[in-house]
């Protein structure tokens, strides 16, 4: 068993809200983790389960933004940060992820490059279903029609190789009916049946056209006989056949045919009636041009092998240098060197050995080619002479024997002529043969249609078509017979199977179902109680083309069993029977990958149903790792209630800055960010601000200054000069006084409330006109992070403190230490500001 | 997923092999099925193919019977 797919971590930078890079872990200590986030509307919460679509889309975009984006400046446009270019960041998304000891990270750039992410194949080929989650779509299940929704369902139980099997067998059966239906071979011999009975019968009954044969055909030769079956075997078929022969010998057709078939089988294909096969005369031209090759051949081969009487040399030289493990420098018979030789190696010299024994290898095929040439030459001639001396006899004997001399004549030059000499002429012999075919044809046709119809010849034409048509309608009845039984044995076949995938995937179907019943039940804190709704997924029960339908009815009372969940459930119910589902689906099928990412999907829940589904998330899926995303803090607070601290983390995004990206409450911009980009010379004032705001922030939490609830308005932000002045008037009213700070004019609290520092260059200069610097944005820094460190434990040095309700001031937090807060007198330890 | 129901290729395989089991099968068309319909990966001339196989069969079984 492979161990499952976990993320480790997703960073996002440039993609949706997020502008700079910030980093989301997915794991504690060692273990997977999940992660909670609250946020706003309108703040950014968005785009991090936009992160995870875009990661796993196969088209490299967001459902909901689709792929056009000429003109409108959406679709793909809009997945980079507006400001990404301007910022010079890299738009993308990179995750990193574990599988058992391996750790997979891969980058997905905006646009992408190149198709799916690799790891994002693994981990879609490791869920069956979507686990993503989107609050807005849930429904769409619930209400889908029956044929999408076992689409969907297939899709999940890798059902579709099933449902090819389904839908081709179904193709077959109607393929395999469709040709046993068809009567087109017969028909046609049925057609032939009519023609040769003169449209007399036009079905197969044999008393029937025997009837009309000895009424039609028998009787006009002879009424003494009689046809009783169209059979080979008839008695009265073996004498209309020798009655024929007779006939054909009294009117000479026996001899015409004779010599036809002799003068057709020495010409050329133009004379034959079947036009396949070439005359012995045109037969013989062709194998004396292939002795002419095969002389050419081994000419040819002959001389390139004419060294051939060192063959045996060459050979066991060959043999020689071929011997393994051993070197040579020199000729092992002369001692030549082979550096001198023109070859310049043994290596060249065996290639060399080997080019000419290969010569004298086709030689030997070229000189076999040759002799079998000529062996097919000489019968060739012999059979050419014999049928001369034949065909000049007939042709003399019918009164011809202009042709027969030239017969003669040829055979003589035949006769003369020996192989490698030019093939004598033959083209005014076949033009004789061809005339005497001619008059030998037309002879025949006036002999015939003297006859008229009625002659045993017609009579013998007519038995030997019905007997085809009677041989073809058996064989096409056989094969009917055969195909009806493989089209009856391929429904029985096919109906087994397709019993069989039913079977099968209501098996799977009725598993899902009360895993959905149960995840519902706890949705909807109803477990337990006595006759709950049931839910029902039902496939149909009718006919094949049918069962690819999956019904959800539910049983909502007892007079109230297979209906409809819209027509009866609350539209809280229906949302929570669409989790159901889907949670149900991602437990069942996706736990080579467990991962969820539910976004904003409490939109219509009270408190009570909420707090189940918090309960409901960390009972059944303690496996999952799982990524809340709401707008709803009361959910978010459950969430942390519910929810194992140890394997979750819980944010909130407290603001969205256009120049960073959503920003979290537990948000800490480094020293060394800001460090570095100074000393890069690129400016820093956002950070530097943003800085100052969460130290404010921490420091104000921490001395437990007084902050007054402000108008509902911004319930999620305080402002900097806010808590500028509430720490100011903490500091004012326990006496504790900060040093002043040598170098600065200005006192660094006061221009913190006064809002002077929004603009650096007033820092500095009463010129509010001055434009800003990297070095008016480095002295402020430094002037800071001086002030910053003037809030340490007088006694361990420590930073963070902490302010008990009963204490006045604050005390170092550490618990070995606990020492009230108080400002040191000099600045000793800090150091003068450049 | 319970580990008692078969995959979708299991199955597959399962159903041809219970078939060849029952001795009323037709060995040699349920052959045809397995080589080209009844299979995870058939090719999209796999009803063509198996419906000229079947013919053929018939064919030659009809020859057979003479």
């Amino acid at each position: 068993m492979t161990a499952p797919i976990t993320i480790e971590s997703l960073d996002i930078q440039g993609f949706r809200a997020y502008l700079d890079s910030q980093s989301f872990s997915f794991r504690k200590g060692n273990k997977p983790s999940s992660l909670a986030i609250f946020a706003p509307n309108a703040k950014g919460k968005s785009s991090l389960v936009d992160a995870f679509e875009y990661f796993f889309s196969t088209d490299a975009t967001l459902e909901r933004l689709g792929r056009r984006e000429a003109q409108s400046q959406a679709g793909r446009t809009a997945l980079a940060h507006v400001r990404a270019q301007e910022k010079n960041v890299s738009p993308q998304v990179m995750f990193k992820f574990r599988q058992g000891s391996e750790q997979i990270k891969e980058t997905r750039g905006i646009p992408s490059s190149g198709g799916l992410p690799l790891v994002a194949e693994r981990v879609l080929a490791a869920t069956k279903v979507p686990f993503v989650i989107h609050g807005y779509d849930l429904r769409g299940f619930v209400e889908a029609s029956a044929e999408i929704r076992y689409r969907e369902l297939a899709a999940w139980f890798s059902l579709d190789p099933l449902l090819s099997v389904q839908r081709n067998l179904r193709a077959l059966q109607r393929e395999v009916k469709g040709k046993v239906d068809s009567q087109s071979e017969a028909d046609e011999r049925l057609r032939d049946l009519r023609r040769v009975t003169t449209g007399e019968v036009s079905s197969w009954h044999e008393p029937a056209i025997c009837e009309w044969f000895n009424t039609s055909i028998l009787s006009a030769l002879d009424d003494s006989l009689t046809l009783e079956e169209i059979s080979e075997t008839d008695p009265t078929y073996s004498m209309l056949v020798e009655r024929k022969e007779e006939e054909d010998k009294q009117v000479g057709l026996a001899s015409m045919d004779t010599l036809t078939r002799q003068i057709e089988s020495l010409s050329t294909t133009a004379m034959h009636d079947q036009g396949t096969d070439d005359g012995l005369l045109a037969s013989l031209e062709k194998i004396i041009s292939d002795y002419e090759s095969a002389v050419a051949e081994e000419a040819n081969e002959r001389s390139k092998a004419s060294q051939s009487v060192f063959n045996d040399v060459w050979s066991k030289a060959h043999s020689l240098l071929e011997m393994d493990g051993h070197e040579f420098d020199s000729c092992p018979v002369c001692d030549t060197e082979f550096k001198s030789t023109p070859h310049g190696s043994p290596h060249a010299v065996l290639v060399s050995l080997n080019d000419k024994l290969g010569m004298l290898a086709a030689y030997r095929d070229a000189d076999a080619k040759l002799r079998a040439a000529t062996e097919r030459a000489t019968k060739g001639k012999e059979t050419v002479a014999s049928a001369l001396d034949s065909l000049g006899i007939g042709l003399s004997d019918a009164g011809h024997g202009d042709c027969a001399d030239q017969c003669a004549a040829y055979r003589g030059e035949l006769d003369l002529w020996t192989l490698g000499q030019p093939l004598p002429e033959s083209r005014e012999l076949l033009q004789a043969l061809s005339s005497v075919h001619t008059l030998i044809d037309t002879a025949r046709q006036r002999l015939v249609a003297g006859q008229g119809e009625s002659t045993y010849a017609n009579a013998v034409k007519s038995i030997l078509e019905l007997l085809q048509i009677k041989a073809d309608l058996g064989r096409i009845h056989r094969f009917d017979k055969e195909h009806q039984n493989l089209n009856e044995e391929l429904v029985r076949q096919a109906n087994s199977i397709e019993t069989a995938i039913v079977g099968h995937t209501r098996q799977l179907i009725s598993q899902l179902e009360t895993d959905v019943n149960s995840l519902y039940q706890s949705i909807q804190g109803t477990a337990g109680v006595e006759n709950p709704v049931t839910i029902l997924l039902q496939m149909s029960d009718d006919d094949a083309a049918n069962q690819q339908q999956v019904r959800l009815v539910i049983d909502y009372a007892s007079n109230r069993q297979g209906v409809a969940p819209t027509g009866y459930l609350s539209d809280s119910q229906i949302h929570s029977l669409a989790l159901a589902l889907r949670l149900a689906a991602i437990r069942t099928f996706n736990t080579d990958a467990p991962i969820i990412v539910l976004d904003d999907v409490v939109t219509s829940y009270d408190a009570d149903h909420r707090k189940c589904i918090a309960s409901t998330l960390a009972e059944k899926f303690a496996g999952f790792q799982i990524l809340v995303v709401t707008h709803d803090e009361q959910f978010f607070n459950l969430l942390r209630d519910h929810l194992p601290q140890s394997g979750w983390a819980f944010r909130r995004i407290t603001n969205l800055d256009p120049d960073f990206g959503p920003v979290f409450a537990d948000h800490h911009t480094s020293d060394e960010e800001i460090d570095s980009k100074l000393a890069d010379g690129i400016t820093a004032g956002e950070k530097i601000r943003q800085a100052e705001e969460e130290w404010l922030l921490k420091i104000s939490r921490e001395f437990g200054v007084s902050v007054r609830i402000r108008e509902i308005e911004r319930p999620y932000q305080y402002d900097r000069s806010e808590l500028a002045g509430a720490l100011a008037g903490f500091l004012k009213e326990q006496k504790l006084a900060p040093p002043a700070m040598p170098g600065i004019a200005n006192s660094f609290l006061d221009s913190l409330q006064s809002g002077v520092v929004e603009n650096f260059v007033s820092h500095f200069s009463d010129n509010p006109y001055r434009s800003s610097s990297v070095g008016d944005e480095r002295t402020r820094w430094t002037e800071f992070k001086l002030f910053r460190e003037l809030f340490v434990c007088p006694k361990c040095g420590r930073s963070r403190f902490s302010r008990p309700w009963q204490l006045k001031k604050p005390v170092c937090r550490h618990e070995s230490c606990q020492t009230p807060f108080e400002f040191q007198a000099t600045l000793s330890t800090v150091g003068d500001p450049p | 997923m319970d580990d008692g129901i078969p995959t979708t290729e299991q199955l597959v395989s399962d159903i041809i092999e219970e078939l060849r089991a029952d001795p009323d099968t037709d060995q040699v068309l349920i052959d045809i099925l397995s080589e080209h319909v009844v299979k995870m990966d058939p090719k999209s001339s796999a009803v063509a193919d198996a419906a000229t196989l079947i013919e053929n069969l018939a064919r030659q079984r009809g020859e057979q019977d003479l």
